[in-house]
């Protein structure tokens, strides 16, 4: 596939699950000797392992735990169900899937009461894409909360377009299924005890050009039950926040939303250095991802005239921006270069691959770290710079992510 | 959510399950009246790996080149009513550590007999909480580094099935508490090794569980002779994972 002409995918081309077969099949073999195959898609994760490469473990790191992704045994570059995670923030809504039916009203000529018999009927779109939790990686305690998956679905600009926007739009707000009992000032008495929805929203600009997604399948199987089914909102390039699940109502307004997860909650507060060295604290609402790498998994191989040779693997993703390249730092060297892993798709808002040979190093404690930089020249910044050690939330939790090692002889 | 992770472990009894076990019997020439001063169970569990059905936490249990399990409980279970074990009375409780440190729950797994209790221990400078839904009454308790909370658990229900132990701050981080009504079971190490003592002949079988994997294994009945030293070897393979299980 054409990195330069990525994202979406439409139903009628060829299923890339169905591509580079013989790869995967090589990699399987590869794995069979230490007992690690896993049935996926054709694209294996870190094809360039070799069956002589064993793999270090990181030090410090807790264990990898169900329903997160285990960077060190990922083998597939479509993540599979048992490495997903799952986060709601108002519960696990019941409902009768039989009767589940979107609505799109507000600021439209035309309001729409959709079944999903109705919405299969549509034109279906495939879209390959990298959702990330915004609090992934924010401690120890949090690790892993990312995936790459095809969603299917159709596309959400046409059936705006169909709903005869009012000129006076300038929002979109998404609603889930799932409602909770808010609590406004709480202890004052101007308390206020609201029921409401789990909602996000976006500008209309946002959502008319950015390739939205009525999504009902994951990786051509129907979607599960805790991944949002029956319906759900695909945001290519935004935090894990901004795909609401159970996806109900699309409201259309001429004012900003403010719900608690647009407004208080998944609110970055963040200090701002001036010009005059003043800090300024600037709060803003959780929505593109950002450029991120991260060191997935470090090999070996026998110890060499006592140096082990080192290899390290990793990923990168953002929100959709190109990548220019990754860098990587073992100790305290200089940045170096690493190889992107071409044999997996390029895809636009999809994590990409690396790998780099860090030479033969010896036998000890050793810190290894990446930084990816995308083509506007952004570098992914160290938990040092002022963006990140300003930062006062945890969410958007892009930091560079040192990881250790001993290498025994 | 939590309804939903306290299930983890659903028990899966399943009888004439196909084990690949040696088992060896070594009689004693000398019985004793009793016979349980020196009937003995020893053996070692390990694990059988298969690379089209992999456990990929097994790379933290599995151990040395013998695949010796470890984080694993094994149960002495009797198999028939004349031999029930006896209710133990004045027992000295003893007191178990669940540390937290590296946002893990340490050990991660823990055996207990029904009367001991567990210490909960925050050793690290992150905020952490430790709750348990499954006991009764349940538990949730936020911890602050150095801080402690000291719990004897109620529900037990050997290795049929752990209490979970989570915290709530981390989801990441688990714990699995096994309170057995009895003395006989063990928590194994890296060896893999196992053994029981002191108990009255008769019919018994071992029942196995490891909630990292949600393996179990439960053996066939199997008579133990007075006097007599049983080497009782299980393998467990990925047909004893339960999502292997249809």
């Amino acid at each position: 596939m054409n990195p330069q002409n990525p994202s979406t995918q439409t139903s009628d081309t060829q299923d890339p699950l169905n591509l580079n077969r013989r790869q995967a099949i090589k990699r399987s073999l590869q794995w069979a000797g230490v007992g690690m195959t896993l049935p996926g898609s054709a694209w294996a994760a870190f094809e360039r392992q070799g069956p002589d490469e064993e793999l270090v473990p990181f030090d410090g790191a807790p264990r990898a735990v169900p329903n997160r992704l285990d960077w060190e045994m990922l083998n597939d570059w479509i993540t599979p169900q048992d490495q997903v995670f799952n986060v709601q923030h108002y519960g696990l809504p019941e409902f009768d899937a039989s009767k589940f039916e979107l609505t799109i009203d507000g600021l439209v000529g035309k309001p729409m009461k959709l079944s999903m018999d109705d919405i299969r009927a549509l034109p279906k779109t495939e879209q390959p894409m990298t959702l990330e939790c915004s609090g992934n990686g924010a401690s120890k305690g949090f690790m892993n909360a990312i995936y790459n998956s095809k969603w299917g679905g159709t596309p959400l600009a046409s059936l705006l377009e169909k709903c005869e926007l009012d000129s006076k739009a300038i929002e979109v707000v998404f609603y889930g299924k799932d409602t909770k009992e808010e609590v406004l000032r709480p202890g004052t008495n101007r308390e206020l005890k609201i029921e409401v929805p789990y909602g996000r929203s976006m500008t209309l600009e946002d959502a008319m050009n950015l390739p939205l997604l009525l999504a009902y399948e994951r990786n051509g199987a129907p979607m599960e039950y805790r991944n949002g089914a029956p319906l759900r909102l695909i945001v290519p390039g935004w935090y894990g926040v901004a795909n609401v699940k159970w996806l109900t109502r699309i409201e259309l307004r001429d004012r900003r939303y403010m719900g608690r997860y647009m407004a208080r909650d998944y609110v970055t507060v963040r200090g701002e250095r001036r010009d005059n060295e003043d800090v300024t604290f600037v709060e803003t609402s959780v929505t593109r991802m950002n450029l991120k790498s991260i060191i997935a998994r470090v090999t070996r191989r026998p110890t060499q005239n006592g140096n082990v040779p080192l290899r390290a693997y990793g990923a990168a993703w953002g929100d959709g921006t190109k990548l220019d390249r990754v860098e990587v730092k073992l100790n305290n060297g200089k940045w170096q270069r690493a190889q992107w892993d071409e044999s997996i798709p390029q895809e636009k808002y999809c994590w990409k691959f690396f790998w780099i040979d860090l030479g033969d190093v010896k036998p000890g404690e050793h810190t290894i770290v990446s930084r990816a930089i995308d083509t506007n020249g952004r570098i992914q910044p160290s938990a040092d710079d002022d963006e990140i050690a300003l930062k006062k939330t945890y969410w958007e939790a892009y930091q560079q992510w040192p990881r250790k090692i001993v290498l025994e002889s | 959510m939590f309804s939903r992770i306290r299930h983890l472990f659903a028990l899966a009894i399943t009888l004439g399950i196909s084990v690949c076990c040696a088992v060896t019997t070594n009689l004693n020439a000398e019985e004793t009246d009793s016979g349980s001063s020196n009937t003995s169970i020893s053996g070692v569990l390990r694990y059988e790996a298969d690379s089209k059905r992999p456990w990929r936490f097994g790379r933290y249990y599995i151990k040395g080149k013998e695949k010796h399990l470890a984080e694993a409980v094994v149960e002495l279970i009797p198999a028939s009513e004349d031999n029930e074990f006896p209710k133990e009375t004045d027992r000295e409780s003893k007191t178990y550590l669940m540390d937290q440190e590296n946002f893990m729950f340490v050990p991660e797994t823990l055996a207990v007999q029904l009367g001991d209790k567990v210490r909960f221990k925050n050793s690290e400078e992150a905020f952490h909480n430790v709750m348990c839904l499954d006991d009764k009454p349940p538990f949730n308790v936020n911890l602050a580094k150095g801080q402690e909370h000291v719990h004897e658990p109620k529900v037990a229900d050997g290795t049929k099935k752990p209490l979970d132990i989570r915290c709530v701050f981390h989801g990441s981080m688990k714990g699995w508490l096994f309170v057995v009504p009895h003395r006989h079971f063990k928590l194994t190490d890296a060896s893999g090794a196992f053994q029981f003592n002191g108990f009255p002949p008769g019919k018994y079988q071992l029942r196995v569980a490891h909630p990292a994997g949600e393996l179990f294994l439960e053996t066939k009945p199997r008579q133990i002779e007075p006097g007599s030293s049983v080497e009782w070897n299980l393998t467990l393979t990925p047909d004893h994972l339960k999502q292997q299980k249809k």
